[in-house]
C-alpha cells in the first residue's frame, strides 16, 4: 500500500505540473487589462454582456471602488441564494415538491455558497429543489471562485505595476484592475469551459445528469434497518431515558434520487468549492462513480490553485517567484499528507481486538471503492484547498489522521488554499516572511522591487489575525455555550475537535466536516455563518487595500545585498513564517483535541 | 419575522464588510472608502 501511495503521488504530481503550467499562461493572458482587445472572437462574445450590463471593462478601478463593487456583488448574492431557497416550493424545477428551507439554514447556506466555503447543514438531496441546487448553488460556486481569482488578480496586479504607467500601456497609475471584467472573463473563458468539458467526462463515467426527481425501484432482496419511531405529529418518541425510540422494518423498495448533479460536480472541485448535490458527497457513485474521476477530482481541486501561482510568477515578470511559492506549498502538504497516510495505515486497535482485519488499515468511514490510499490523498487535497468535498468522513479518521486535514485548513488555507484566495493569503504570509527578514538582517524590507512599509503590514497583521480569533473565540463559546455542546455526538477530546473543526472550517472558507457534530442548529447556523463572512471579507478587503497601496508605489530593479525572493533559502524562510504565525496559534487547541484522542487511544492503560 | 431578522443579518454583513474597507481606507489616511 505504501509503493501504492507514493506512485500514485508521483503520477499526480506530474499530470498536475503538466496541465498547471499551460493553463498558468492562459490565466495571466486573461488577467491582462489588453486581454479584449487581442481577439475578434473575445470582443463580439464580450460587447454584447457589457453592452447589457452597462460596464466599460477598459475603466480601471482603484482600490476603494474595487472593493465596494465586490462587496454589494457578493451581499446581493447572499440575498438572491436566500431568497431562492425560502420560495422554492412555488417554483418549477422542484420534482420532490420539497418546501421553503427554514430561515436559519438558509441563511447558513447562503453565506456558506457565496464565500466558496460549502458548509452544508443540510442534507441535499433531501432538501434542495433542482432549481434551487443549479440557480442558487451551482451559480455560487462559479462566481464565488471568480471573486476569489478576481482578487488575486488584483494584488498580483498591484505587485507588478512598475508605478508609472500611462493609458497608452492599456494600464493607469493606482488601479488594480476592474471587478466587473475580472469577474466576467475568469467565468467566461476560464471556469465555463472546463467545466463544460468536465461534465461530459463524469456524465461518460456514470455520474448522472437529469431533471427527475425520486425514482421508485423495488429491490431483488428485501433489507432490513432500524429507524426512529415517530408519533402522530411526526416528532420522535422517547424512551424513559430520554433516548429515542428505534422500530425495526423490513422494504422491498428504494427511492433513487435524480437531479443535474454532474454540472455541478464539476464546478465543485474546479472552483474548490466542495458543496455536494448528496448529503455523501464525492463518497456518492452519482458524484464520483470510479476510481477514474476520482483521479479527475483530486487533480481538478489542485489545477485552479496550482496555475494562479505560476501564473502570478509570469505577471510579475519573474516566473521563479511562482516556482518558489509553489515549492513551498507542496512540501508542507506532501509532509502533511505522509503523515496521515501513516496514521491510517494503523487501524483502530479497539476495533483490530474485537476481530477487525488490520491488513487494509483504517477503514472506518471510508468507501471501499477507494480505500485508505485515495482518501487519504482526497483528504489532504480538500482540506489543503479550501475546497472541503470529502470521498470519506474525517470524524472517523483516526485522530492524528484527521488531526492533518484540520491542521491544514488551521494553516490558514495557504497550502494551495483556494481558488485565488490560496495565493492571495499566502502572499500576504510571504509580506510577513519578507518583513521579518529585513527586520533580522537590517535592511528595508522589499519584495519584487517595492518596499514594504507600515500601511501594508497593519494591512498583513488585519488578513492573518482576523481568522484565528473567530476560530478561537467561536470554538471557545461553542464549549462554553449549552447550545454548542448540544450538537457533539462523542463528548470529550473528540468533540472538542468536531467544535475547533467547525469553526476552523467556515472562517477559512474550507467546508468540510468532521460528520459527527450536529451543526444545523439555530446558534450553529448563525454563528457559523458569521465566521464565514469575516473570514471570506475580512481578509479580502485588507488585501485589496494592500493591492491599492501597492500599486502606487515605484517597482525598483535588482540591486546587490537585496535579499533574493526565490529558492531554497526563502521556501525555508515561508514556510517557518507559515508555521510559527499560522499554526502556533492553535497548539494548544490541537492539543486538547487530536492529540490528546491519540494518546488515549494508544495508551497501554487504554481498555 | 424570521425572515425580517435574517435579511438584517444579511445586511449587517455587508456593512460589516464596508465598515473594514473605510477602516482600512482611513488608516492609508488618503480619505474615507
Amino acid at each position: 500500500m505504501q509503493t501504492q501511495f507514493w506512485l500514485d503521488l508521483s503520477v499526480y504530481a506530474v499530470v498536475l505540473l503538466a496541465l498547471a503550467w499551460p493553463l498558468s499562461a492562459w490565466l495571466a493572458r486573461v488577467a491582462s487589462p489588453l486581454f479584449g482587445q487581442r481577439s475578434r472572437f473575445v470582443q463580439s462574445v464580450e460587447r454584447p454582456l457589457w453592452r447589457l450590463a452597462g460596464i466599460d471593462p477598459a475603466r480601471g478601478q482603484r482600490w476603494p471602488q474595487y472593493t465596494l463593487a465586490l462587496l454589494l456583488f457578493n451581499g446581493l448574492g447572499v440575498l438572491a441564494v436566500y431568497l431562492l431557497q425560502r420560495v422554492q416550493a412555488g417554483l418549477p424545477l422542484n420534482p420532490a415538491g420539497f418546501g421553503a428551507v427554514e430561515q436559519g439554514s438558509a441563511f447558513n447556506t447562503a453565506v456558506s455558497f457565496v464565500t466558496n466555503t460549502n458548509w452544508q447543514g443540510y442534507t441535499g438531496e433531501q432538501t434542495m429543489a433542482h432549481l434551487t441546487q443549479m440557480g442558487a448553488l451551482t451559480v455560487q460556486n462559479f462566481l464565488s471562485a471568480a471573486t476569489g481569482l478576481s482578487v488575486a488578480f488584483a494584488l498580483t496586479r498591484g505587485l507588478a505595476r512598475r508605478g508609472q504607467e500611462t493609458p497608452a500601456d492599456g494600464e493607469q497609475a493606482g488601479v488594480i484592475g476592474n471587478f466587473w471584467a475580472d469577474l466576467v472573463r475568469i467565468t467566461l473563458w476560464v471556469l465555463l469551459p472546463i467545466c463544460v468539458l468536465y461534465t461530459l467526462v463524469l456524465v461518460g463515467q456514470g455520474s448522472i445528469q437529469n431533471l427527475k426527481g425520486f425514482t421508485e425501484v423495488t429491490t431483488l432482496e428485501a433489507t432490513a434497518y432500524d429507524a426512529p419511531k415517530t408519533d402522530a405529529s411526526g416528532q420522535p418518541v422517547l424512551d424513559a431515558q430520554g433516548k429515542p425510540v428505534t422500530e425495526h422494518l423490513t422494504t422491498h423498495t428504494q427511492q433513487i434520487p435524480g437531479g443535474p448533479v454532474a454540472s455541478q460536480e464539476a464546478i465543485k472541485e474546479l472552483g474548490t468549492n466542495g458543496g455536494g448535490f448528496f448529503n455523501a458527497n464525492s463518497a456518492h457513485p452519482f458524484e464520483n462513480p470510479t476510481a477514474l474521476t476520482n483521479f479527475i477530482q483530486i487533480l481538478s481541486i489542485l489545477l485552479l490553485p496550482t496555475a494562479i501561482v505560476l501564473a502570478f510568477g509570469r505577471m510579475v515578470g519573474d516566473t521563479r517567484q511562482g516556482w518558489t511559492i509553489l515549492a513551498a506549498m507542496a512540501l508542507v502538504l506532501i509532509a502533511l499528507m505522509a503523515v496521515a497516510f501513516y496514521a491510517e495505515l494503523t487501524p483502530n486497535p479497539r476495533l483490530t481486538a474485537s476481530g477487525v482485519a488490520a491488513d487494509l488499515g483504517n477503514y472506518e468511514g471510508k468507501e471501499t471503492r477507494f480505500g485508505v490510499v485515495a482518501s487519504t490523498m482526497f483528504a489532504a487535497i480538500t482540506t489543503a484547498t479550501s475546497c472541503g468535498a470529502v470521498n470519506a468522513m474525517h470524524d472517523s479518521f483516526m485522530p492524528l489522521g484527521g488531526a492533518m486535514p484540520m491542521s491544514l485548513i488551521l494553516l490558514g488555507e495557504v497550502i494551495f488554499g483556494g481558488v485565488g484566495s490560496g495565493l492571495y493569503t499566502m502572499l500576504v504570509y510571504v509580506l510577513t516572511a519578507v518583513f521579518i527578514a529585513g527586520l533580522m538582517i537590517g535592511r528595508t524590507p522589499e519584495y519584487l522591487g517595492k518596499r514594504i512599509e507600515s500601511y501594508d503590514m497593519k494591512m498583513v497583521s488585519i488578513a492573518i489575525l482576523l481568522t484565528p480569533i473567530v476560530v478561537l473565540s467561536g470554538a471557545a463559546i461553542s464549549v462554553a455555550l449549552e447550545a454548542g455542546r448540544a450538537g457533539i455526538s462523542n463528548p470529550g477530546p473528540h468533540g472538542l475537535s468536531q467544535i475547533l473543526y467547525a469553526w476552523g472550517s467556515s472562517t477559512n472558507n474550507n467546508g468540510s466536516a468532521f460528520a459527527g457534530l450536529n451543526a444545523n442548529t439555530r446558534f450553529y447556523n448563525l454563528g457559523l455563518a458569521v465566521a464565514m463572512w469575516l473570514g471570506r471579507f475580512g481578509t479580502i478587503v485588507p488585501v485589496l487595500a494592500l493591492a491599492g497601496n501597492m500599486a502606487l508605489k515605484k517597482r525598483s530593479g535588482a540591486a546587490v545585498g537585496k535579499m533574493p525572493t526565490h529558492g531554497p533559502l526563502f521556501v525555508g524562510l515561508l514556510i517557518g513564517t507559515v508555521f510559527l504565525v499560522g499554526a502556533l496559534t492553535y497548539v494548544p487547541a490541537v492539543a486538547l483535541g487530536p492529540v490528546v484522542e491519540h494518546l488515549q487511544l494508544f495508551s497501554k492503560a487504554a481498555p | 419575522m424570521d425572515d425580517l431578522l435574517m435579511l438584517v443579518l444579511i445586511a449587517v454583513l455587508f456593512l460589516a464588510g464596508w465598515g473594514l474597507a473605510a477602516f482600512c481606507e482611513r488608516l492609508s489616511g488618503r480619505g474615507r472608502a
